[in-house]
């Protein structure tokens, strides 16, 4: 005789959204310009960074995170909660207009691919090692010359605090993932570094 | 804080060198801060769309009014038409049956009160076929 199946009930609401549960109750009460000001608060911080990671460019991302709000603005009034968290649905808003943003014929991104990357950084001048202020902006453009993915992973990691939870939240993918693009990120500026004799560590404290 | 940023391999292994490039990597990106004119010019975009919205609004509701007096107008004029045609048909079918009656009586005799249906009948299914006609040559009209 089999044994009696569970009784099913619903999955626990993530984390998300429990966070988000007053704007989805103001949605439901019809407040729909108090539940956008509210998200506003919530989430300009974090689409902003997430545009700035993304597009590299300060002007062009505010231009990008305001174009953001209003398509949720816009589509507010008919968002379903059952298509998931606000948060993923802004974030996903804003990674689709940062990557059409980065498709215009004159976006300001330049995709290499990982040779170009390299040679590009063998290319950049060392720094004397006693130069604390010219070691980091070397670094800096190390940052910059590494393959998007990683660029934007690593930048979103320091922008949100080191937390990977944040980072894999803003971009959508799973943090197993987002450990693994920081560790490639990390060997490669290793690498890198220790290509140009700047592997003492001790250099960067 | 450099636990997230280790792969698990890396566990336990946090060197003095990892922790170091991890502070060189938060020197050099620090996190943005959102310029402070953010909210007001997206308040103005925002508006500006709604006003926009309302702009549309107002132009879609105009035209929908006109489509539907145009719809109204062409209703009452089909009605007008087909009740001045029933009429028209009607007289016709009258003065017809009063100028052919007498001729009809004098072919078929008493059997003009059946003739003059069946050449109504007839008149009648030739006006039909020619409709038909018309509308399945139409049809097939690329």
């Amino acid at each position: 005789m089999q044994a009696a199946s569970p009784v099913r009930s619903d999955p626990a609401p993530s984390d998300a959204a429990v966070r988000d549960a007053d704007i989805q109750a103001a949605l439901r009460a019809g407040q729909t310009a108090e539940a956008f000001s509210a998200l506003v608060d919530r989430y300009e911080a974090k689409v902003f960074r997430l545009c700035m990671a993304m597009l590299r460019d300060s002007t062009l991302a505010q231009d990008i995170a305001q174009d953001v709000f209003l398509r949720v603005w816009r589509f507010l009034a008919h968002y379903d909660a059952r298509i998931g968290a606000f948060s993923t649905w802004i974030f996903a808003i804003a990674r689709n207009q940062c990557l059409s943003a980065l498709n215009k014929p004159h976006g300001c991104e330049v995709s290499l691919d990982e040779s170009e990357v390299w040679q590009q950084v063998t290319q950049i001048p060392v720094p004397s090692a006693t130069n604390d202020a010219a070691s980091l902006v070397w670094l800096r453009s190390l940052v910059d010359t590494l393959p998007s993915t990683y660029r934007t992973t690593l930048t979103l990691y320091y922008f949100e605090e080191c937390s990977v939870a944040e980072v894999a939240s803003l971009l959508g993918v799973p943090e197993g993932t987002v450990k693994i693009h920081l560790h490639r990120a990390r060997n490669m500026l290793r690498q890198t570094l220790k290509q140009h004799g700047m592997a003492d560590f001790a250099l960067w404290s | 804080m450099s636990d997230d940023l280790n792969m698990p391999t890396d566990a336990g292994t946090h060197s003095t060198g990892h922790r170091s490039l991890d502070r060189a990597l938060r020197q050099i990106i620090p996190p943005p801060s959102v310029p402070p004119d953010f909210r007001s010019k997206m308040m103005t975009m925002i508006q500006s769309d709604v006003s926009d919205l309302e702009t549309r609004r107002c132009e879609l509701k105009a035209q929908h009014q006109r489509e539907v007096e145009r719809l109204q107008s062409n209703y009452v004029q089909l009605r007008r038409d087909s009740l001045a045609a029933v009429i028209a048909t009607t007289f016709t079918m009258g003065i017809c049956a009063s100028l052919l009656g007498p001729w009809l009586y004098d072919q078929v005799g008493s059997d003009v009160s059946l003739a003059m249906p069946l050449v109504a009948a007839v008149i009648g299914m030739a006006a039909g076929a020619s409709v038909w006609i018309e509308r399945f040559g139409r049809a097939a009209r690329p």
